[in-house]
C-alpha cells in the first residue's frame, strides 16, 4: 500500500506531466502533417481527426497554437484512461497510480500532446475501445456495448489505420471462442462498427491510392532487418531510458489479458508496418506504462524511486519547458524557433502582390498553411511557370530558376524572382 | 486505507453505479441492440454512400486505366491532389474524361471552387 505522502508526490508528477503537455507549442514550425490535418486535407485518412482540427481552428483562431492545442486536451485525457483500464485489468489501485504517473512523463506522448499529428486522438480513441470491450466482456450490459460500439466508429473514422485494433480484437475472440464467435454480440458489435470505414475506404479512391503508392516500400514488410533497425533508432532516440524500462517490464506481460496484448501489437506494428521513420508512432509505446508500473512495484523499493527519479530527469531534460531546462539533450525541435515561424510574416510581405507562387523541391502542406499566396507544387510543372516567384526547397532544382533573382536564401529555401517575359 | 480503493472515487462511483442500475441484457435486447447499431452504421455511411456513383465508372478498365494520366495532368498543373475531388467521369466516341471539384484550402484566405476538366486526348 502507497502511504499518502507517496500519493501526493505521484499526483505532482502526473501533475507536471499535464503541465508538460501544454509547454511551447508555438515553437516548432508546422509540419507538413499538422498542417495536413488543421487543413482537412488528406486524401488517405478518415474524416473525423482531421474535422476535429479544422473545426477548432475555425472557431477558435486559425493559429498554431490552437490546433495543437486539441491534442494536449487528447493527450490530458489519456491519462485517466490509463487509469481506469490499468485498475479493471490488475484490480490495484497502486499500479494504476504509478500507470498513469509514468504515462504522464512518457516522452513520446508528451512530444505528440505538443505537435497537431492525429496520433494522440488515435491514442486516446483505442484506450476508450479497449476499455469498453474489457468491461462490455465482462459486465455484458447496454452501456458498455455502445460505449464499445461508438469508440470503434469513432476510432475508426479518426485515421486509417485505427482499423487494426478492432481487426486484432474480432481475430482474439474468433481464436477464444471459435464457432461460437457466431453468436458473440463483441465480435459483432467491432463489425458493425466498421461498416462506417468500409464505405468511406470503398468510395475515397486516395486510401487505396496511397497504400498502392507506399506499399512495398514504406509500407509493408520489405527489408524486416532494416525496418527493425531503424525502429529501435528512433525508440531510443526519442526514449532512451524508457526503452530499457519497456525491455525490463515484457515479463510482466503475461499478468495481462489477450487484448492488452492486441493493444501492444497494434501499438508496436504501425511502427514497423507503415514507416519505422515517421516518430508520431512512438506516440503509442505509452501504453507500455502499464507493464512498466507493475514490473516496478514488484522490484525494490529503492530501485523503484531511482527508475522514477530517472525517469522524471530525462523527461525534464528532453522535453522540459525551453525557458528553463533548454540544453545539448533537448529536443530537436524546442532547440529553437521554428523558421517558418520566424519569417513566414517577412516571406508573406515579400509575396502581397502576388496570386500565386510556385514551389519547386519538397512542397509540403506547411507551405499552405504559412504562404498566404496560391502555392502550385512544381515537381511535374514544365517552365515557364505560371508565377512571378518561385520557392526552392533544395539545391538541385536551382536550374529551373535560371536568370532568375534571388530576394531571399537560407538554409531552409531560396525566394527567386523570374524575369517578367517581354510580351 | 484499504488496498483497492479507488483514488478518483466519484468516477469510480459512477461507473459503477450504472452497473446497480441498468438491468441485464437478455438475447432478445442483444438482437434488437445488433439490428438498432447495423441500421445507425448504414446512416452514418450515408456521406459515403452517396458517393457510390462517383465511384462505378471505375469498373470500367479503360477508366481504370486512364486514372493515372489524369491524376498527372492534375500536377502538371501545379494542383495538390489533396484538394481536388472527383465529380464525374465522361466516356464518349473520343475518349474519356475526368471532372475535377477542386477546392484550395489555406489559412488566411479563401479561394473560389472551380471544376476542373482533364481528358485523354488533351
Amino acid at each position: 500500500m502507497i502511504e499518502r505522502e507517496k500519493r501526493l508526490l505521484l499526483g505532482m508528477l502526473a501533475a507536471l506531466g499535464v503541465l508538460l503537455r501544454v509547454t511551447d507549442l508555438g515553437v516548432p514550425d508546422f509540419a507538413t502533417d499538422e498542417a495536413q490535418a488543421a487543413l482537412a486535407s488528406s486524401a488517405a485518412w478518415t474524416p473525423l481527426g482531421m474535422g476535429i482540427l479544422k473545426n477548432v481552428t475555425m472557431l477558435f483562431g486559425q493559429e498554431i497554437i490552437v490546433a495543437r492545442s486539441v491534442s494536449a486536451l487528447f493527450g490530458i485525457a489519456c491519462l485517466p484512461l490509463i487509469y481506469l483500464l490499468t485498475r479493471e485489468m490488475t484490480k490495484k489501485t497502486d499500479i494504476a497510480l504509478l500507470a498513469t504517473v509514468i504515462a504522464a512523463l512518457f516522452p513520446t506522448h508528451i512530444l505528440f500532446s505538443r505537435l497537431a499529428y492525429l496520433s494522440i486522438q488515435e491514442c486516446f480513441w483505442w484506450l476508450v475501445v479497449l476499455y469498453a470491450f474489457l468491461k462490455a466482456k465482462k459486465e455484458k450490459e447496454m452501456f458498455w456495448y455502445l460505449l464499445l460500439f461508438a469508440a470503434t466508429v469513432a476510432s475508426t473514422m479518426t485515421k486509417t489505420q485505427d482499423i487494426l485494433l478492432p481487426a486484432f480484437l474480432v481475430i482474439g475472440r474468433i481464436i477464444e471462442l471459435r464457432m461460437k464467435v457466431l453468436r458473440d454480440t463483441l465480435s459483432w458489435i467491432l463489425i458493425i462498427a466498421c461498416i462506417p470505414f468500409g464505405f468511406f475506404f470503398l468510395t475515397h479512391p486516395g486510401i487505396s491510392a496511397t497504400l498502392f503508392l507506399y506499399g512495398g516500400n514504406m509500407y509493408g514488410v520489405s527489408g524486416p532487418f532494416a525496418r527493425i533497425i531503424d525502429l529501435a533508432t528512433v525508440w531510443w532516440k526519442l526514449l532512451g531510458i524508457y526503452l530499457i524500462a519497456m525491455a525490463a517490464s515484457l515479463p510482466a506481460l503475461r499478468t495481462f489479458p489477450w487484448p492488452f496484448h492486441a493493444l501492444l501489437l497494434v501499438a508496436v506494428l504501425t511502427g514497423y508496418l507503415l514507416g519505422p521513420g515517421h516518430e508520431y508512432y512512438a506516440t503509442h509505446l505509452v501504453f507500455f506504462s502499464i507493464p512498466i508500473a507493475t514490473a516496478l512495484l514488484r522490484s525494490d523499493a529503492s530501485l523503484r524511486i531511482a527508475a522514477m527519479g530517472l525517469c522524471t530527469a530525462y523527461t525534464l531534460l528532453t522535453l522540459g519547458p525551453t525557458s528553463l531546462f533548454l540544453n545539448p539533450w533537448t529536443n530537436h525541435l524546442y532547440q529553437k524557433t521554428g523558421f517558418w515561424n520566424q519569417n513566414a510574416a517577412a516571406i508573406n510581405d515579400l509575396l502581397k502582390e502576388e496570386e500565386a507562387v510556385t514551389v519547386l523541391g519538397d512542397a509540403g502542406h506547411h507551405f499552405r498553411w504559412y504562404l498566404a499566396p496560391r502555392v502550385l507544387v512544381g515537381r511535374d510543372m514544365i517552365a515557364p511557370y505560371q508565377t512571378q516567384y518561385l520557392i526552392l526547397t533544395i539545391l538541385a532544382e536551382a536550374p529551373k530558376a535560371k536568370g532568375g533573382t534571388v530576394i531571399l536564401s537560407s538554409e531552409e529555401l531560396a525566394l527567386v524572382k523570374l524575369e517578367v517575359q517581354d510580351e | 486505507m484499504p488496498e483497492d480503493t479507488p483514488v478518483i472515487p466519484l468516477l469510480h462511483y459512477s461507473l459503477t453505479r450504472k452497473s446497480a442500475i441498468l438491468p441485464p441484457v437478455t438475447m432478445t435486447m442483444k438482437k434488437r441492440l445488433l439490428a438498432f447499431l447495423i441500421a445507425f452504421s448504414l446512416l452514418l455511411s450515408t456521406p459515403s454512400l452517396l458517393r457510390v456513383p462517383r465511384v462505378l465508372p471505375f469498373f470500367d478498365a479503360e477508366v481504370r486505366a486512364a486514372a493515372p494520366m489524369m491524376l498527372n495532368s492534375l500536377r502538371e498543373r501545379g494542383m495538390w491532389l489533396v484538394n481536388t475531388d472527383l465529380k464525374d467521369v465522361i466516356k464518349d466516341a473520343e475518349g474519356i474524361c475526368f471532372l475535377w471539384d477542386h477546392r484550395y484550402t489555406a489559412v488566411e484566405r479563401s479561394f473560389a471552387p472551380e471544376i476542373l476538366t482533364t481528358c485523354t486526348y488533351d
